[in-house]
């Protein structure tokens, strides 16, 4: 008799963590947005539905208007402040997507302001060296699988030494609490890495992001 | 007061679980959730993949986001890329985007001001980025033409793709994958390289998603671009995660900026300890692909004379041949120069300054694959 009562005991604390999980998930839901840890977090990334069906062009739309491209889900997130000679600007660092293919790395993060103003944010803020430049090429990776750190990639045209270009975003003048989405593309990372890191200046690290592989 | 276009997005944060007993039960019962919501709500996902709509194929192959003018208070532009393909004379981008948000939406909103030498109007703020040769492509261009949507084809009702394209340089042959970056530098993945035209071609210059692709000029229409002022090397950049070793690679060159209190103790140019490691290692990429001179370069901070860092530059950078040069082979030679305090790189009146002007280069030309 001793086995039916052990496994009915087992099957309570699995209703119960079933309980849990959904009621975390309900409430995640319907509170809609995310809630600041007091340090950086991470988890699994969302799997990737590879789908070959048919859909109307109303459905594609309202799939592509609401679901998930890539800035929805967090998967870890700091706090930290803009960089401002002068008085740098509170701001949380949220990642969203990190993604390893065979030649690159994506990583799609959101600049959310931790205040309600309306700041001018500083070319320097994420680009101290060429900061006319108007991109966040100071962002870079940590692949500790690899030993390597890695920096967006960037160019300077052939025919005009002016125009450069970068594998990043270009530098947000401004900031609110609705969240700016900024992205860059990074080398490849070791084939074995199931986690990186992502170093914002201004921030601290925001280590442990899982790595979707495609 | 906040407007309605300031409302926070529904993020959501996803927090470990923990491997636990119940932590893997949580698990396996979260993915049941998972999948059924997925079910219950499938405007939350986005197909990867070829789509069928109205019978038409439609490839879904990367996607991005971003707000109008970058500007957070603004709109939200979403997007699709339908294909990146090889056609005469060049590769089109396909892509397709719109706004949920605002009561139209204008392309205009979507692109920065295109301006000389492109047409006013058009979509250019668009790259194709091959990390395999180390190059990146802007929209090609002629005297008369700009071979890239009329960003005021794409008006549209919220909630609306309408299709745009754009035409850039030929690619090399083994380019199987390229990443595209959309206005703003927002990155929409890596995509992978096709053959031909996308068909059926629609009469509208940008149709609504699943009506038929846009004409795109090939061919004799291509001649005049001059391809080589749209195409940027690019360079890679990396370094170890002590950053002892920062290495910039391009298609044609490797600069390595090592960090002089690494590899030698303070006021010496005798190689310490750690030293040996890193430059093996950067011995040995010049032993499998460097060729002609390689350069090695010492650097100072601005403490203490000219002539003593002049003189210390100098040793260091012969100290660092010293150690390279046997395990380099001998397809290359070494040139060992000092540049003294001459050349900062940053401030010298930081401590964190001084520290980055302290450093040796070490720049050769490599052969072959750049990556």
């Amino acid at each position: 008799m001793k086995r039916p009562v052990l496994i009915g005991g087992i099957a309570a604390v699995v209703v119960v963590v079933l309980a849990v999980v959904v009621a975390c998930s309900l409430h995640g839901s319907d509170k809609g947005t995310a809630q600041p840890p007091t340090s950086t977090t991470a988890s699994t990334a969302p799997t990737d539905p590879a789908t070959t069906r048919a859909m109307t062009r109303e459905e594609l739309q309202a799939a592509v208007f609401g679901g998930d491209v890539g800035s929805t889900t967090v998967l870890g997130q700091v706090d930290g402040a803009v960089y401002d000679s002068v008085d740098p600007h509170p701001a949380r660092i949220e990642v969203t997507e990190v993604t390893a293919f065979a030649t690159s790395t994506l990583v799609r993060f959101t600049l959310v302001n931790l205040k309600d103003d309306d700041p001018l944010l500083s070319l320097e803020a994420f680009n101290r060296k060429t900061p006319l430049t108007h991109d966040i090429r100071d962002v870079a990776i940590v692949d500790t699988a690899g030993q390597q750190r890695y920096e967006p990639y960037v160019g300077v045209s052939t025919s005009d030494k002016t125009v450069s270009l970068c594998t990043c975003a270009a530098s947000p003048l401004g900031m609110s609490e609705v969240g700016q989405p900024l992205s860059a593309t990074f080398p490849p990372i070791d084939p074995s890495a199931t986690t990186l890191s992502l170093d914002v200046p201004g921030f601290p690290e925001i280590k442990d992001l899982p790595v979707t592989r495609r | 007061m906040t407007s309605p276009c300031r409302r926070p997005r529904d993020r959501r944060l996803v927090r470990p679980l923990h491997a636990t007993a119940a932590g893997a039960a949580a698990v396996a019962l979260a993915v049941t959730l998972s999948m059924t919501s997925a079910q219950a709500a499938p405007d939350d996902t986005v197909p990867h993949g070829v789509v069928q709509v109205a019978g038409q194929d439609v490839p879904v192959l990367g996607t991005f986001v971003y707000h109008e003018h970058q500007d957070d208070a603004r709109p939200e532009v979403r997007g699709v890329i339908h294909g990146v393909r090889r056609i005469d004379g060049g590769t089109v981008v396909y892509y397709s985007l719109g706004s949920a948000g605002g009561d139209s939406f204008r392309g205009s909103s979507a692109f920065p001001d295109s301006s000389s030498p492109y047409r006013l109007n058009r979509g250019v703020a668009i790259t194709i980025v091959d990390t395999t040769t180390l190059h990146a492509y802007v929209p090609l261009h002629d005297d008369a033409t700009t071979f890239a949507s009329d960003t005021g084809d794409l008006n549209s009702n919220p909630g609306e793709l309408r299709v745009g394209w754009a035409v850039f340089p030929e690619l090399p042959a083994s380019v199987t994958t390229v990443q595209v970056n959309m206005p703003w530098g927002t990155a929409a993945g890596e995509i992978p390289v096709q053959d031909g035209a996308l068909t059926p071609v629609s009469a509208e210059p940008a149709p609504y998603v699943g009506e038929g692709w846009p004409q795109v000029p090939q061919g004799t229409a291509l001649a005049n671009a001059d391809q080589k002022v749209a195409t940027f090397p690019l360079t890679r950049r990396s370094s170890d995660l002590q950053k002892t070793a920062q290495v910039d690679e391009t298609p044609e060159q490797t600069s390595v900026t090592l960090d002089a209190n690494v590899l030698f103790a303070k006021n010496s140019a005798e190689l310490s300890s750690k030293a040996s490691a890193t430059l093996a290692k950067v011995a040995a990429d010049i032993a499998a692909r460097g060729t002609g001179t390689v350069v090695v370069t010492g650097h100072t901070d601005s403490d203490g004379s000219d002539a003593s860092n002049q003189k210390l530059s100098e040793q260091r950078a012969a100290s660092v041949v010293a150690a390279l040069e046997p395990q380099a082979g001998s397809a290359v030679t070494f040139k060992a120069v000092g540049k003294g305090e001459s050349e900062p790189v940053a401030t010298n009146s930081t401590p964190e300054g001084q520290q980055q002007n302290r450093r040796v280069t070490v720049v050769y030309s490599v052969k072959g694959d750049a990556q």
